[in-house]
């Protein structure tokens, strides 16, 4: 008898862990060092989230920087008018959002609207649309107050998601999601953990090999998330300290991908302020940063030195543009011609305190402006703190040197010659308190040729930061390689430095 | 006097944790004093970087090795003992510049003015002293100099209500009422009979929170409100290191040794002294 | 009796109002402008304006006092900054993991800390005393923070033997979540029957928790040897010893139950400063707890949280002051008079 009921036993273990076998799930793992969530509704979104909301959300167009290219999205196709001034979309037809409707002109116009009316997260990206128009159900238009590239506005990384509109920011703060995307909210914690799960009506379908959930954990502990991903518990993570990315290197498990991001590292100088009011001390400035140590010492080499201001990668980039090297002895002749042969002045420079490399960067330098006899104040202060002082009414109260980072809001040069480089008559993140009008005159011709003519707009981008080089109210030091340790298994996964962070997981499998 | 040394000296022989206190401290002074002619690599101190040496293990050229910009720890965990003394003495100077005065004018008036200062040093003692030091640090914006004043702040309430005990019980003496009674001004009095008379126990207590202080502002450093780079603060080059310890481990366990042996034996030393000095001790040590 | 409760009440009332004063007063020398950590980096000024008018900081400093006092005592102690999300609702989110992680570290003082206080009183002035003794001190002396790491590089990195941090491992926070009962994950996922859990969250918390404990056990020795001394020398202890009760038992059960009182005193005050050293802790384990929550609120200068948490914290302070106060009044009628 007792056989029998081991027997029995067994069946119907077996029978109880088949099905769970065979249904086993496929899930994907983010692990992220910073919290996962910070804006809950993709309107407001501004942050981190943006990790999770791409594949929540979708926008109308995809960009891919690498080449140039518009991938269709949520819009199959789109045209520009002769003047650049009308954009009209065509949008995918049968697509649903998670809240059951479906997703169509009079949405697309609606969820544009909500997004400009809050005034939340980069709103300001829509600033060009004059009035947008619900052609017929499939079909967008909008109409411009200026030429602008609407193509890279609606693929933006930041305030470009198409939801449903009729739901409100409560709505969301609620941990309810209403995009198009092919997942969609499972359960959540706090900021800390974020579970999609497959939605079963995607557009794309689920045809092939696709992950069911995708789980996105905070793990703000750099050793951990190593040991996660040698594990292979996480499928990739960011941000690994340098010596754990030399170690993860030789194991065959661990795939480290390396691409330009367009992110840079920038130091802009007070040119309101003795002694960088001076173009040769800002000049010989130039000539003291190492450089090759920043770039080997910090960045374990995943990185490169900039040139100009515009990231590498980016459309605007150019080698014709001017780059500075480490050399003491022109920096020496530099000072002695503004007066200063043997240094004697004292600078202060703040950056983020909790970023390390800032604080290495920082460090490095000033051990160089020491040996020409100036002292570097090196500052860590509170993101908000530092940008405070960097507005202080009166300029002698400002830093001399802001180090801090620059990404592009969507992909576009103008991002960063126009913020940090353009006359402001109030000071956001003109924090060089540069004013040029020559520079401002070819910038805001620049940025109108974009639309219409890419090549002269680059010339006219190239002669900028050529200017910006003679002046020298700041310098870009490098241009960040996002630096990854993926799961070796992991196929189908391509990092696109437009969307900083972003993995579109339903075109990633595990091999 | 001479007798009472010797008498003291006995008794610290008695427990040689006072010994080791004692010898702690006085080579920690003495480190300090010659800190910047002694260490291999004084440059290291100030800022200088090599990033070609970085994170190299300790060695015979290294002793402590070297952290993430190629620095000579051991240069910077002697040169840090400099600062730590400095820190200490400074915040407590300026914790008994607060407490003191504010201690024996309340131990002395008594009424209203006590009231209304003990309830402000009640208050400031109901904030554990890192928690209030560090939300101080953070709203003055993090450096070394306001990390002293934030601990400061959070330290003095001790002194005033150690000194406040100690002025009610020596303003009954006869050589304060004698003093009154020959007109002394009320500063005169307070200042010249009351105050040299109510300090020992204070400086005892002062002598013994340098390791508190040490302690405390290593932490602030640690947590980025304290010391800022390149200064080998303690704390500060823990903190730094944190990111690589588990690969180079010698980068936050030297300091943190430093930071141990420091605070051990300045606790030694107070705790010795109080069994001297703390009559009620005393007895029991001699029972 | 009733007069020294209600004068010590009174006192108590005093101070809190005193507290909220002085954390009110710091929030508001900040070098820095909330309104603009608000709206996030790429903001306009015009957004900063709104910003400044939606969080009440365009109004003069009596009114936002009286405003903030108004709405603590409602339940709303502000929106973080960092987080956009209640304050309140924030520290009740990270504040279990905090007490559970203390609670175990003081467990761990108390189990260790007696024995070896009591020890040490039994063999006073010989080696184990001083044995002892030096392990009372050095809990006292260790930068928390760093115990913490060397203790990760020895049990972890080398031994294997525990997790370096987090509270439970990822597989098991996503195979068997933890029931949300009290938020204590022992607790929790022993009522419910969680067993991978319950293992899981043990051998989580055994490093965290052991590097709260050195600062509570080195004064639990402190303590319990300098009470049993005096104890040990009073009459009626002499009169047990001159019965002929054995020296275990003169140790073990007439000393030290009255012993006991003061140090757990000592220990309930440790509570308040161990929850300041769950900032260091919480960071170097990564513990979720109300400190990892404080820090990131420091690094962000987010006001609100800041006020949160110290506010809490001192509150906690002050009340277990007022309760040993009042509970030592009870057993000792000396204080009363005095």
């Amino acid at each position: 008898m007792l056989w029998k009921k081991i027997l029995a036993v067994a069946v119907v273990t077996g029978a109880m862990l088949l099905p769970a076998l065979a249904e086993q799930p496929q899930v994907a793992m983010y692990g992220y060092h910073s919290e996962v969530t910070v804006f809950w509704d993709p309107a407001y979104s501004f942050s981190n989230e943006i990790i999770w909301m791409h594949n929540v959300y979708e926008t109308l167009l995809r960009y891919d920087p690498f080449t140039d290219q518009f991938q269709p999205v949520l819009a199959e196709g789109y045209e520009r008018s002769e003047d650049g001034l009308t954009w009209t979309f065509y949008l995918r037809r049968g697509v649903k959002f998670h809240t059951g409707r479906e997703m169509n002109a009079e949405a697309v116009k609606g969820a544009i609207e909500r997004t400009i009316s809050l005034g939340k997260g980069a709103w300001y990206i829509w600033d060009a649309v004059e009035s947008i128009e619900v052609v017929d159900d499939y079909t967008v238009a909008f109409h411009l107050k200026y030429p602008a590239p609407m193509d890279l506005t609606v693929a933006a990384c930041y305030s470009a998601f198409i939801f449903d509109p009729a739901y409100d920011h409560d709505w969301y703060l609620q941990g309810h999601d209403s995009g198009t995307g092919p997942y969609t909210i499972e359960r959540f914690e706090g900021n800390t953990l974020m579970v999609l799960e497959k939605f079963e009506g995607y557009w794309g379908g689920w045809e092939g090999n696709h992950f069911d959930k995708v789980v996105f954990k905070t793990v703000p502990s750099p050793s951990t998330l190593r040991l996660m991903v040698e594990s292979g518990q996480v499928d990739i993570a960011y941000q690994l300290p340098v010596s754990d990315i030399q170690a993860l290197k030789d194991n065959p498990n661990v795939r480290i991908v390396h691409t330009p991001s367009f992110q840079n590292l920038l130091a802009l100088f007070n040119t309101q302020k003795p002694p960088l009011d001076n173009p040769l001390v800002r000049r010989a400035l130039a000539y003291t940063i190492p450089y090759q140590d920043v770039i080997q010492g910090v960045l374990a080499g995943y990185g490169r030195q900039a040139r100009g201001v515009v990231p590498y990668g980016l459309w605007g980039w150019s080698d014709r543009v001017k780059q500075y090297t480490l050399s003491l002895e022109t920096a020496k002749l530099l000072l002695s011609e503004a007066g200063y042969p043997e240094g004697g002045f004292k600078l202060l420079l703040t950056y983020v305190s909790a970023d390390e490399n800032e604080r290495r960067v920082a460090e490095l330098w000033k051990s160089q402006l020491a040996k020409l006899g100036i002292e570097l104040e090196v500052r860590g202060m509170p993101w908000d703190s530092q940008w405070e002082l960097g507005q202080a009414p009166d300029p002698t109260k400002r830093q001399d040197i802001f180090l801090f980072y620059w990404w592009p809001d969507y992909a576009h040069p103008h991002s960063f010659l126009s913020a940090m480089f353009q006359t402001e008559e109030e000071i956001v993140f003109n924090l060089c308190y540069y004013s040029n009008p020559l520079y401002d005159e070819l910038i805001t011709r620049a940025a109108e040729l974009a639309g219409i003519d890419r090549a002269e707009s680059i010339n006219m981008y190239v002669e900028a930061q050529n200017v910006l080089m003679e002046d020298v109210p700041g310098v870009s030091i490098y241009d960040m390689e996002y630096v990854r340790a993926v799961n070796a298994k992991l196929q189908g996964y391509v990092d696109n430095p437009a969307y900083p962070h972003v993995v579109w997981w339903y075109n990633c499998w595990r091999g | 006097m001479g007798g009472r040394l010797s008498y003291g000296l006995r008794l610290a022989g008695r427990n040689p944790l006072t010994l080791v206190g004692l010898t702690g401290v006085l080579v920690l002074g003495l480190i300090a004093a010659v800190a910047p002619w002694i260490v291999p690599y004084p440059q290291d101190c100030r800022g200088a970087t090599d990033v070609g040496e970085q994170f190299q293990p300790p060695s015979l050229r290294h002793l402590f090795g070297t952290d993430e910009l190629g620095r000579d720890v051991f240069s910077r965990v002697i040169y840090g003992a400099r600062i730590s003394l400095v820190v200490g003495i400074v915040t407590i100077g300026l914790a008994l510049a607060i407490g003191v005065p504010l201690g024996v004018i309340a131990g002395y008036s008594g009424g209203l003015v006590d009231e209304v200062i003990m309830r402000v040093t009640d208050t400031f003692l109901s904030f554990p002293s890192l928690l209030l030091a560090m939300a101080i640090s953070a709203m003055l914006g993090p450096n070394l100099r306001n990390a002293m004043v934030a601990i400061a702040i959070s330290w003095w309430p001790w002194y005033t209500r150690l000194l406040r005990g100690e002025a009610i019980s020596v303003k009954e003496r006869e050589y304060v009422a004698a003093a009154r009674a020959m007109g002394a001004s009320w500063a005169r009095v307070v200042f010249r009979h009351v105050l040299p008379n109510s300090m020992v126990p204070v400086i005892i207590q002062a002598s013994m929170d340098f390791g508190g202080v040490i302690l405390t502002c290593a932490s602030l450093s640690f947590l980025g409100l304290g010391a800022q780079p390149p200064i080998p603060e303690w704390g500060l080059m823990i903190s730094s290191g944190r990111t690589f310890f588990l690969t180079s481990w010698w980068i936050v366990t030297f300091p943190g040794i430093a930071i141990f042996l420091a605070v051990l034996s300045f606790n030694l030393l107070g705790d010795g002294l109080r069994e001297l000095l703390d009559p009620k001790v005393r007895r029991r040590m001699l029972r | 009796m009733f007069s020294y409760i209600a004068r010590r009440l009174l006192l108590a009332l005093v101070v809190v109002f005193g507290v909220l004063v002085v954390t009110f007063l710091l929030t508001r020398v900040v070098p820095s402008d909330p309104a603009a950590r608000w709206v996030g980096p790429h903001a306009t000024a015009d957004q900063i304006a709104a910003a400044r008018a939606e969080l009440g900081l365009d109004k003069p400093l009596y009114v936002q006092f009286y405003r903030y006092l108004a709405g603590l005592v409602k339940g709303d102690w502000g929106i973080s900054i960092r987080t956009h999300r209640p304050v309140l609702q924030d520290l009740g989110t990270y504040l279990p993991a905090t007490l559970e992680l203390i609670l175990f570290g003081l467990f761990l003082a108390v189990v260790v800390g007696l024995p070896l206080g009591v020890l040490s009183a039994a063999h006073n002035n010989t080696p184990i005393d001083h044995l002892s003794r030096l392990v009372s001190i050095a809990g006292v002396a260790l930068p928390t923070f760093w115990l913490g790491m060397i203790l990760q590089l020895v049990f972890f990195k080398q031994l294997r033997w525990f997790p370096l941090s987090d509270r439970l491992d990822m597989m098991v926070e996503l195979l068997s979540p933890v029931k949300k009962i009290t938020g204590f994950y022992i607790f929790d996922s022993l009522i419910t029957g969680n067993l991978p859990a319950l293992k899981s969250a043990l051998w989580h918390i055994f490093l965290p928790g052991l590097t709260i404990a050195a600062y509570p056990l080195g004064l639990a020795v402190r303590m319990t040897r300098a009470t049993m001394l005096e104890v040990l020398s009073e009459d009626y202890i002499r009169t047990a010893r001159a019965y002929g009760v054995p020296e275990t038992n003169v140790h073990g059960v007439h000393a030290l139950r009255n012993a006991l009182g003061p140090v757990l005193t000592v220990l309930a005050l440790t509570f308040a400063y161990s929850l300041v050293e769950a900032f260091l802790v919480e960071s170097i384990f990564t513990w979720p707890g109300l400190g990892y929550y404080a820090s990131n609120a420091i690094m962000t200068v987010d006001y609100p949280a800041i006020m949160g948490v110290t506010l809490l914290i001192s509150l906690t302070y002050v009340f277990l002051n007022l309760l040993v106060d009042v509970s030592l009044a009870f057993l000792d009628p000396r204080i009363r008079l005095g």
